[in-house]
């Protein structure tokens, strides 16, 4: 079974390539829903979020914010949405779990929305009882071993927090002319 | 002083937050998972029954201006959920959601993670991602200029500094300007001096070479 993610990470569009590590890598989606969208997936092939373990989906998320943080900073986007569709009944087309980090400007013409559902109160109360009974007998994570590989990729966190803010108003001259090459594209 | 508004105005949007409110029970509200750092709550308004809210118990607006360790605590939160959705409520998928600004959807301050539970044909639109293309040398650009900033987060450092509007390989061949050459031939052989300000990517020394000096 060929996966395109797995001929990804192979080499095989490495013009795309944005990051990687031992764990996971992150490329543009040659598909994107904006002009900004990167797909951050784990290396190893697993289908779906559960068969991810708490750390790599701890990883994998880390990464998907730094991402988002580097999209502000870089193509001065006004937000970030992560998405990810988990099951083909999600929206899933790739075989291979994966998390979208999608750059957005305000009028870009995208929208986000359902329909918000009316349910009787005793519906609410069904679905609170059933997942409340669930999530309570769900086993405590257990203490995982190699908990510092993950951090040492890790920035001090107090650059993060400067970053979010001030990155933005930084390198005005540059990157305007990037972003008005960015505007022009179809 | 920008900075003390700043901060009135968080402490302000924290104050009349409704969820800083749920959180803190003065409001009712349908829990169905809490730990130390956050809660998850259905929401009144589901996608689906059962879609559900993961919020940190601290007001918090945007996953960017948070503590990794708080953040991903959050998703791993989600998993459980998303697991407990498609197990109790027989769900065939899920849809994970955060908007980040309200630029990208953000409808309240206080930052929060969708976890929607999903059926076939369930008649949900949202979660199917257009699809543009993207010309190869648009994606190249773009991908420079991400990747600049992705590094810095990661603290990587490559070895070819990257310059976004560098000139053409060959022209900087040029611009070293060979013995036998008089100055104002190797002037005339670079990139026009305007063109090279404009853009704004050099450093002293390239503009200096292009100067024949």
């Amino acid at each position: 079974m060929s996966c395109e993610y797995c001929e990804t990470i192979s080499g095989k569009n490495e013009s795309a390539m944005l990051y990687s590590d031992d764990k996971l890598f992150a490329f543009l989606s040659p598909t994107p829903a904006t002009i900004g969208h990167i797909i951050i997936a784990p290396k190893t092939h697993l289908p779906i979020m559960e068969a991810l373990d708490d750390k790599t989906m701890e990883h994998v998320f880390n990464v998907a914010n730094k991402i988002s943080i580097a999209l502000f900073e870089s193509i001065k986007c006004e937000g970030t949405n992560l998405i990810v569709q988990n099951g083909p009944a999600a929206g899933q087309e790739a075989p291979h779990f994966s998390v979208n980090v999608i750059a957005r400007r305000g009028g870009d013409g995208f929208v986000f929305d359902w329909a918000p559902k009316q349910l009787s109160e005793e519906e609410m109360a069904t679905v609170e009882l059933q997942l409340k009974e669930e999530l309570a007998k769900a086993p405590e994570k257990k203490p995982e071993p190699e908990m510092e590989e993950g951090k040492k990729e890790d920035l001090p966190s107090e650059k993060k927090e400067e970053k979010g803010e001030e990155g933005k108003e930084k390198k005005e001259e540059d990157e305007n002319y990037l972003v008005k090459q960015l505007k022009r594209m179809p | 002083m920008a900075e003390d508004n700043a901060s009135n105005n968080a402490e302000t949007q924290k104050q009349q937050c409704i969820f800083c409110k749920i959180i803190a029970g003065k409001v009712a509200s349908r829990k169905v998972y809490e730990d130390d750092k956050c809660v998850a709550l259905l929401d009144i308004n589901p996608a689906n029954p059962g879609h559900t809210l993961i919020l940190p118990k601290e007001h918090q607006t945007i996953l960017p201006l948070m503590r990794e360790d708080e953040a991903s605590h959050l998703f791993k939160i989600a998993k459980k959920v998303s697991m407990a959705q498609i197990r109790a409520l027989k769900a065939d998928g899920t849809n994970i959601f955060v908007a980040n600004g309200a630029a990208a959807g953000q409808k309240s301050p206080h930052l929060m993670i969708h976890v929607i539970p999903r059926r076939e044909k369930d008649g949900i639109t949202a979660f199917t991602l257009p699809k543009n293309t993207i010309g190869n040398e648009d994606q190249d650009k773009l991908r420079v200029a991400i990747k600049q900033k992705v590094n810095e987060h990661f603290g990587i450092k490559e070895t070819e500094h990257v310059q976004i509007e560098a000139p053409k390989p060959e022209k900087v061949e040029h611009i070293a300007p060979p013995e036998e050459m008089s100055d104002e031939e190797a002037l005339e052989d670079t990139v026009p001096p305007e063109e090279v300000m404009s853009k704004g990517k050099f450093d002293l020394d390239s503009i200096s070479r292009l100067f024949g000096k």
